[in-house]
């Protein structure tokens, strides 16, 4: 190939869809980490803190917390990781040998839907927070509040946007500094918040909204974060696949995206049991207590967190629309960027009301999708295909693909999905909270990845694989449908 | 680049050979990794739960 057509070539896989080859694959696990970090730690740690503090006083909470975090990161990186760094692909690539040519696209809108609602309402959430602080600091007043918000959020947008016109190099080394400063950021704030209100409120403090069932309450605090880490489902691939081995990026995205999001979100169960109208949020408070000095770091936080999170969350969608074939081979990645920004600017613009009052049902629906989806990963990868996946066989599109099962669509992943969530819905109702037996001793997500996985198990054995499909051991060779004449041989590596 | 097979694209081609030759089993997860994984992500968790359900 020529020095242009490598170039090309070059770029199209780091910033798109292709496979990425040894020496374009040039993040260490110090820029994996980095990159890990500044992904995990946004406002919604908030969130997730506040809502454990309902159930959990500070001490139960901490446990449960870091716990659910670790089972739903495991979850992650066993059904992506492995196939994600083998060959330099992104999530959608590494789930197109179970989920079919076609099914690809479904996985695909559960990602973009996913991080679309999370970057947006990050976003929001971004703007609100300034205007409130720039409002208390009488640096604007409070007539210029909607204006504030969407130009705060409009601006990070902005700023997301240029930072990934260089790529993933550029996002890994602003990675590592998102990550540092978001770090000694929380632990400036978290040190706020407990000189203010005293460590002793913190721990004596009551959950308000404890079901009284202590086993209960300890399994939602955990399934409150190991939830939560099954969303990274639609960003570790995009994320790993530039560190050339998966021993490189195992540890780095265990620790860098499972850990911070229990750790930082200590910072929201604290402050919930302490201001309990809070709903973790720290930053009002703060802002009374302790005027500026409070309301800078925290505004700071906020601000290169909420930044640092969008820009992953953009990068990863935008790989994602890569795999769309139109928008892989025609449209350039500064332009693909803009695609994956321009939804989130709109609903800054014009729906941030609307779309806070009504995203979290849509978001929690959504989140069901992620267990089902890591269960069955795993036991196709390990158990059916026993390690072994064809590349070519990934990049196959063509009717003749061992992955086009039938019209595109692997019935076994189908199933799969759909009994996972239905057993998640039983379990515990994503919108309200409300639990079922025996929940509290199983949770919700272990049982709806393992219900899917036995499901994509017995529906293979059953049905696909004595079918000839998904290019499974011992299959014989498959018709190209372009080509009757022609024979593929089975698509094991 | 419609429903193509992937011989049809020539870079896309000679991408996927220079991948596949140089994956290097050793640079896939071992035995070992997984136990870690299943230790630090399953077996700790799982301590931890029941300490703060019994404890």
């Amino acid at each position: 190939m020529s020095v242009s057509v490598e170039q090309s070539a070059s770029q199209a896989a780091r910033e798109g869809s292709w496979p990425a080859i040894p020496s374009e694959r040039t993040w260490g696990s110090l820029g994996l980490f980095g990159v890990c970090v500044s992904a995990a730690v946004a406002t919604w740690v908030f969130a997730i803190g506040g809502y454990v503090s309902y159930y959990l006083p500070a001490g139960y909470g901490t446990v449960a917390m870091i716990a659910g975090s670790l089972v739903g990161i495991a979850l992650v990186v066993l059904a992506v990781l492995p196939l994600a760094t083998r060959y330099g692909i992104d999530t959608i690539a590494a789930a197109r040998p179970q989920l079919g040519t076609r099914g690809q696209y479904l996985g695909l809108l559960v990602m973009f839907l996913s991080v679309l609602g999370w970057n947006a309402l990050l976003m929001v959430c971004l703007g609100r927070a300034a205007a409130d602080i720039l409002i208390e600091l009488d640096v604007v007043g409070n007539g210029a509040r909607d204006a504030v918000v969407i130009l705060a959020g409009l601006g990070s947008l902005a700023i997301v946007w240029a930072l990934l016109r260089g790529g993933p190099d550029v996002m890994r080394n602003v990675g590592v500094v998102v990550a540092t400063a978001v770090a000694l950021l929380s632990v400036w704030v978290l040190w706020l918040l407990i000189s203010e209100v005293g460590w002793s409120t913190i721990t004596s403090a009551k959950p308000a909204y404890a079901t009284g069932s202590h086993t209960t309450d300890m399994m939602l605090g955990a399934e409150t974060v190991g939830v939560t880490n099954l969303s990274w489902w639609a960003y570790i691939g995009g994320m790993t696949r530039l560190v050339p081995t998966a021993r490189k990026a195992l540890w780095p995205a265990i620790l860098g995206l499972g850990l911070p999001v229990s750790l930082l979100s200590l910072i929201g169960l604290y402050a919930g049991l302490a201001v309990p109208d809070s709903g973790g949020d720290p930053t009002a408070f703060l802002i009374d207590a302790g005027g500026a000095g409070a309301a800078l770091p925290a505004l700071a936080f906020i601000l290169v967190a909420n930044i640092g999170t969008t820009m992953v969350g953009v990068y990863v969608t935008s790989l994602g629309l890569k795999q769309i074939p139109a928008v892989q081979a025609r449209v350039p990645w500064n332009l693909t960027t803009a695609l994956a920004v321009l939804p989130i600017a709109i609903v800054v613009t014009f729906f941030s009301g609307w779309f806070t009052d009504h995203i979290g049902s849509f978001l929690a629906f959504l989140g069901v999708c992620f267990a089902p989806l890591c269960g069955l990963q795993i036991v196709d990868y390990y158990v059916l295909r026993k390690r072994r996946v064809s590349l070519q066989a990934i990049f196959d599109l063509s009717p003749g693909s061992p992955f086009h099962y039938w019209a595109g669509l692997n019935p076994a992943a189908i199933a799969a999905v759909a009994v996972g969530a239905v057993v998640y819905i039983l379990l515990l109702d994503p919108v309200d909270y409300i639990t079922h037996a025996p929940f509290q001793y199983i949770s919700a997500s272990l049982p709806s990845a393992a219900s899917a996985g036995l499901v994509y198990w017995l529906v293979a054995k059953l049905l696909v694989i004595p079918a000839g499909r998904g290019g499974y051991a011992g299959d014989p060779p498959v018709a190209v449908a372009d080509d009757p004449d022609a024979v593929r041989e089975p698509a094991m590596s | 680049m419609t429903a193509m097979r992937w011989e049809e694209d020539e870079e896309l081609a000679e991408r996927i050979r220079l991948v596949e030759a140089a994956h290097v089993p050793e640079h896939d997860l071992t035995a070992g990794d997984h136990v870690l994984v299943v230790l630090v992500c399953c077996a700790v968790p799982l301590v931890m739960m029941l300490a703060g359900i019994l404890l």
